[in-house]
C-alpha cells in the first residue's frame, strides 16, 4: 500500500456535526425498525437499486487470497426483488420458524463517514452487532464489517449499497434472519 | 500402509428400528456411543463426496475437507491426479492445511516444519541431515494416510477403506439418476466459487433425511418460502406419476413435472432456458430422465451428501457429535449455460437454500427440535414413526432400484435405516446384505 | 501520563475528527494495513501493554499496577519490526489471517497540556474468529494521548489495560 489510500486521504475532509449526527440517526432507526420487525418501513430506507450483499466467507492462504465477487456464493446478494420476497415469507403467515418470533437487538458501532465525489453520496464504515436470542435459551451473536453507500434521496438518507463482511468462519447458527 | 482391523459390532442396531412396523428408536439420533460406532462403521467405510472436478481445474489446487470427523486434503497433484489424504501431520499430529481451498505446491507443517508434496508424500523434514541418524526415519512410510479415491462424472468420493467395493458399485444403479442431473448435457455441471459453512445443533442424519425423501414437509414446513418465491402455493399434493427410489441406501424422490423444482428459484430465465433444453435432454438421457431432472424432487448418497437437482444446491452434512453437524453447501450449474443463466441460479439458490434461505431457514429450526427433545429420557426412548407408504412397492419397467409410489412416503428413509444398521452390524463389506437387484451392474447407465 | 488531566473538552470539530480517527485506526488493524496504521503514529509514540499481574487489595505495591513487566513496551521502531514480522509471509498462525472486528466504546476527549494534544479515554472490545469455529473476545481499556498534526491526528502516546490475566487465547497477534 505505497500511495495514501483514499479512505485515510478522507481524514482531511472530516464530516461535519450534522452529518455525523444525521447518520449516526439515521443508523440508529434503521436498527430500531429492525428490532421491532418492521421490515417495510425498513425497506424504505433502500434506494430502488439497493444491492445489499454479504459474500460467503472462504479460508484460504494469505498468497493466495481472493476479493469477493459477485457471481459467488452469498449469504445475501439481494436486490429490491429479492429482499421484497424474504419480507413476503414473512407476511404469509404460515413461517413457522418465525413465530414465535426471534428477539433482536441490531448495535451500530464505529461510524466513519466519508465524503465522496458525488455529493449526494457517502462512504460509511461502521461495525454491526445484532444480537438474537430464539426460542427458549438460544443465542447467537453476529460481528460485521460493514461499508455503505448512502445517498440523500429527496433530501433523505437511504441506503444504496451494503457491503457485509462477516467475522464467522464456520457460520454458526442454523440460520440467519436478520439484516445485520 | 496396513488397513485397520474392524472392531466388532458391540451391539445390535437393528433393535433400534422394525422397518416393516415402520418405527426408528429416537436413541439412534442422541447416543453418544452409537455416534462413536458411526465414525467407523459408517464413515471410515463408506465412499463419500469430497470435491468435484471444477473446484480443482489446475494442478496444485486443494480443498480440504471430512471424511466423519477425519480431516482430509483433496489435491490436484503434479501428475495431474486427485489425491486425498489426513490433514494431520504423522509427526506430531497438528492439523497440517488450515485453509478451506487455495493452490499449493506444498503441505508444511507450522509446528516443525515437515513437508507434504500435494500428493501427500512427506518430501522434507527441516534440519534432516544435523536431526536424524540414518534409519531413524523412512520418509516413504511415513507420508499422510491416504484414503481411495475414485470418481463418477466428475463428482470426486474417497474412503479410506480398502476393502470397499469400488465406487461404480457403491453407487450401484444410482448412477442411473445421477446422470438426469450430472450427465444431462454435454457440459456436465459445474460448482460456482464460495463455500458455505454452518453449523446446526441436530443430528446428521436428519439432515440427510430430509433430502433423500421428504417431499412432505415441502407442502407445510416450506408454504412460506413457495409463496414468496413462486408467488402462491405449492401445487396440491397429487400422488399420481410420483416415486421413491432407493439404491444401497441413497435415495431419490420425484415427481416427473419436469419444472417443479426449478419453478421455486423464482426465476422466468432459468425456467425459459430449460425449457429450450428439454428436446436435448431428452434425446441425451432419455424422456423419463429428462422430466425428472427439474421436477419437485430431493436425493441423497449415502451417508451424506445431497442435493436438489433443479435447485442446483449441492451440500454435505458433516457429523460433528450426535447433536451437532456442519452443513457446507455449494452452488451447482451447468457448465455450458450463458454466464447470465449461472448467475441467475446463483442468486436464487442463494436467496432459497443457505441459513439465510427463504426455504432453508425453516428447516434448520425443525432438525434442531427432532435432536434437542431427546434430552428427556422419557422422549429419547419414544419411537418416531416411519410407516408412511409401507404397502406402495412397486416393480417399475422403466425405473432402477427399489421403487415405492407416491412421493410423500417414507419409502427411501426406512431403506436409508436399514442401510444404516446393515453397515452398523457389519464386520466386514461381506456382511452387508445387497437390498436390490442391479440392473446395470458392470454397465454404464447412460 | 495521569487520567486525572483536565476535563476541558475540545472544540466539537476536533473532537468529530478525533473519535473518527479512532474509527478508522480500528478498522485498519481489523483490515491488517499496517503501514497506514504507522502512518497514524507520531514518530515519538510510545505504545504500552504492561503485564497484569493479579495481588490481594490490600497489597500496596499495588502502586505497581502496571505490573513487573510489559508485554508491549514499544517506539516507533519497534513497532515497525512487530509489522515487518508480521507481513514477512511467515506466520503460520495467521494464516489463513483471522478475522478480527474491533469495537471502540466509551471515548472520553480531554485537552492535554501539552500543544494540540489529547487525552483520550477509551474501551475496546475485539472480536476474533480463528481456524474454523474459535471465537474469542477480548476486552481492553486505553488512555491515549493524540496530537493535531496540521488537521490529522496522530497516537503520540498508548497505554493499555488488558482484561484477561491469563491470554485466553492461542496467541496475542493483536494490536489495540
Amino acid at each position: 500500500m505505497n500511495a495514501i489510500a483514499k479512505d485515510v486521504q478522507a481524514a482531511a475532509r472530516p464530516p461535519s456535526l450534522e452529518l455525523l449526527n444525521e447518520v449516526q440517526q439515521f443508523y440508529y432507526r434503521e436498527a430500531r425498525l429492525k428490532d421491532r420487525q418492521d421490515y417495510r418501513a425498513w425497506m424504505d430506507l433502500l434506494t430502488d437499486d439497493i444491492h445489499y450483499w454479504m459474500p460467503a466467507r472462504v479460508q484460504r492462504f494469505r498468497r493466495d487470497e481472493r476479493a469477493p465477487c459477485v457471481f459467488e456464493s452469498a449469504y445475501y446478494n439481494d436486490d429490491r426483488h429479492d429482499i421484497d420476497r424474504r419480507l413476503k415469507r414473512l407476511e404469509t403467515g404460515t413461517c413457522w420458524s418465525e413465530d414465535p418470533r426471534t428477539r433482536t437487538a441490531h448495535l451500530v458501532h464505529n461510524v466513519e463517514v466519508e465524503h465522496t465525489e458525488n455529493p449526494d453520496e457517502y462512504r460509511v464504515y461502521s461495525i454491526s452487532v445484532v444480537y438474537r436470542n430464539m426460542n427458549e435459551d438460544e443465542e447467537h451473536t453476529l460481528y460485521c464489517h460493514r461499508e455503505d453507500l448512502l445517498r440523500r434521496v429527496d433530501g433523505q438518507l437511504r441506503i444504496a449499497r451494503r457491503l457485509l463482511t462477516v467475522q464467522q468462519n464456520i457460520f454458526l447458527s442454523k440460520s440467519l434472519n436478520v439484516f445485520p | 500402509m496396513k488397513p485397520y482391523e474392524a472392531t466388532q459390532p458391540p451391539q445390535d442396531y437393528s433393535r433400534y428400528m422394525d422397518l416393516e412396523e415402520g418405527w426408528v428408536d429416537r436413541r439412534i439420533f442422541w447416543d453418544q456411543a452409537i455416534y462413536e460406532r458411526e465414525l467407523e462403521a459408517i464413515f471410515a467405510r463408506c465412499w463419500q463426496f469430497v470435491a468435484h472436478e471444477s473446484q480443482l481445474p489446475k494442478n496444485g489446487d486443494f480443498l480440504t475437507t471430512y471424511l466423519g470427523e477425519d480431516g482430509v486434503i483433496v489435491s490436484r497433484h503434479t501428475d495431474g491426479k486427485v489425491y486425498v489424504y489426513l490433514n494431520a501431520c504423522p509427526h506430531r499430529g497438528n492439523k497440517l492445511c488450515f485453509a478451506d481451498e487455495g493452490s499449493a505446491r506444498r503441505f508444511t507443517c507450522n509446528y516443525h516444519g515437515w513437508a507434504f508434496n500435494t500428493a501427500g508424500e512427506l518430501t522434507g523434514l527441516p534440519s534432516e541431515q544435523e536431526a536424524y541418524d540414518a534409519g531413524d526415519i523412512d520418509k516413504r512410510q511415513w507420508g499422510a494416510r491416504q484414503a481411495r479415491v475414485e470418481s463418477y462424472k466428475g463428482l470426486i468420493f474417497a474412503t479410506f477403506d480398502a476393502t470397499a467395493p469400488s465406487l461404480e458399485e457403491y453407487l450401484g444403479d444410482y448412477r442411473w439418476y445421477l446422470d438426469a442431473f450430472v450427465d444431462n448435457d454435454e457440459g456436465g455441471i459445474e460448482f460456482l466459487p464460495g463455500l458455505i459453512k454452518s453449523y446446526a445443533s441436530a443430528n446428521w442424519k436428519f439432515g440427510v433425511e430430509n433430502f433423500i425423501g421428504d417431499a412432505y414437509h415441502a407442502f407445510w414446513n416450506h408454504d412460506s418460502g413457495g409463496k414468496a418465491m413462486m408467488g402462491g402455493p405449492f401445487p396440491p399434493y397429487d400422488p399420481k406419476d410420483t416415486f421413491h427410489a432407493s439404491v444401497n441406501g441413497h435415495g431419490w424422490e420425484f415427481s416427473l413435472d419436469g419444472f417443479g423444482d426449478i419453478a421455486i428459484l423464482g426465476s422466468q430465465e432459468v425456467l425459459d432456458y430449460y425449457a429450450e433444453r428439454k428436446a436435448h435432454m431428452a434425446a441425451r438421457v432419455g424422456e423419463l430422465r429428462s422430466r425428472i431432472f427439474g421436477s419437485l424432487a430431493s436425493a441423497a448418497i449415502f451417508p451424506n451428501m445431497t442435493f436438489l437437482p433443479g435447485i442446483h444446491t449441492f451440500r454435505t452434512w458433516l457429523p460433528r457429535g450426535p447433536r451437532k453437524l456442519e452443513l457446507r453447501i455449494w452452488t451447482v450449474v451447468p457448465k455450458d449455460a450463458p454466464q447470465s443463466v449461472k448467475q441467475a441460479i446463483n442468486k436464487a439458490c442463494n436467496l432459497t437454500f443457505n441459513p439465510a434461505g427463504t426455504l432453508e431457514m425453516d428447516d434448520g429450526e425443525n432438525w434442531e427440535g427432532n435432536t434437542r427433545t431427546n434430552a428427556g429420557w422419557i422422549s429419547r426412548h419414544e419411537k418416531l414413526h416411519y410407516g408412511c407408504g409401507r404397502s406402495r412397492r412397486v416393480e417399475h419397467p422403466q425405473l432402477p432400484g427399489i421403487i415405492h409410489t407416491g412421493q410423500v412416503n417414507d419409502a427411501n428413509q426406512r431403506l436409508f435405516y436399514q442401510r444404516w444398521a446393515d453397515l452398523m452390524n457389519a464386520r466386514t463389506w461381506a456382511d452387508v446384505p445387497q437390498r436390490y437387484t442391479p440392473r446395470f451392474a458392470g454397465r454404464p447407465t447412460r | 501520563m495521569s487520567a486525572d488531566e483536565g476535563l476541558d473538552m475540545l472544540p466539537i470539530a476536533q473532537h468529530l475528527a478525533l473519535t473518527q480517527a479512532l474509527y478508522r485506526e480500528a478498522r485498519l488493524l481489523d483490515q491488517e494495513r499496517y503501514a497506514d496504521w504507522l502512518a497514524l503514529l507520531a514518530d515519538d509514540v510510545r505504545y504500552r501493554l504492561p503485564l497484569a499481574s493479579r495481588r490481594f487489595r490490600a497489597d500496596r505495591s499495588a502502586a505497581l499496577a502496571e505490573g513487573p513487566g510489559y508485554v508491549f513496551d514499544d517506539d516507533k521502531g519497534r513497532l515497525t519490526l512487530r509489522v515487518q514480522r508480521l507481513e514477512s509471509g511467515l506466520v503460520w498462525a495467521e494464516d489463513p489471517r483471522n478475522a478480527v472486528r474491533r469495537i471502540v466504546s466509551n471515548v472520553e476527549i480531554y485537552r492535554a497540556d501539552g500543544d494540540g494534544e489529547a487525552v483520550v479515554h477509551s474501551v475496546l472490545e475485539i472480536h476474533r474468529s480463528r481456524i474454523d469455529a474459535q471465537q474469542r473476545r477480548l476486552t481492553a481499556a486505553r488512555t491515549d494521548r493524540w496530537r493535531d498534526t496540521q488537521g490529522h491526528w496522530r497516537l503520540v502516546a498508548r497505554d493499555i489495560r488488558f482484561d484477561h490475566p491469563v491470554v485466553i487465547d492461542s496467541n496475542l497477534n493483536v494490536f489495540f
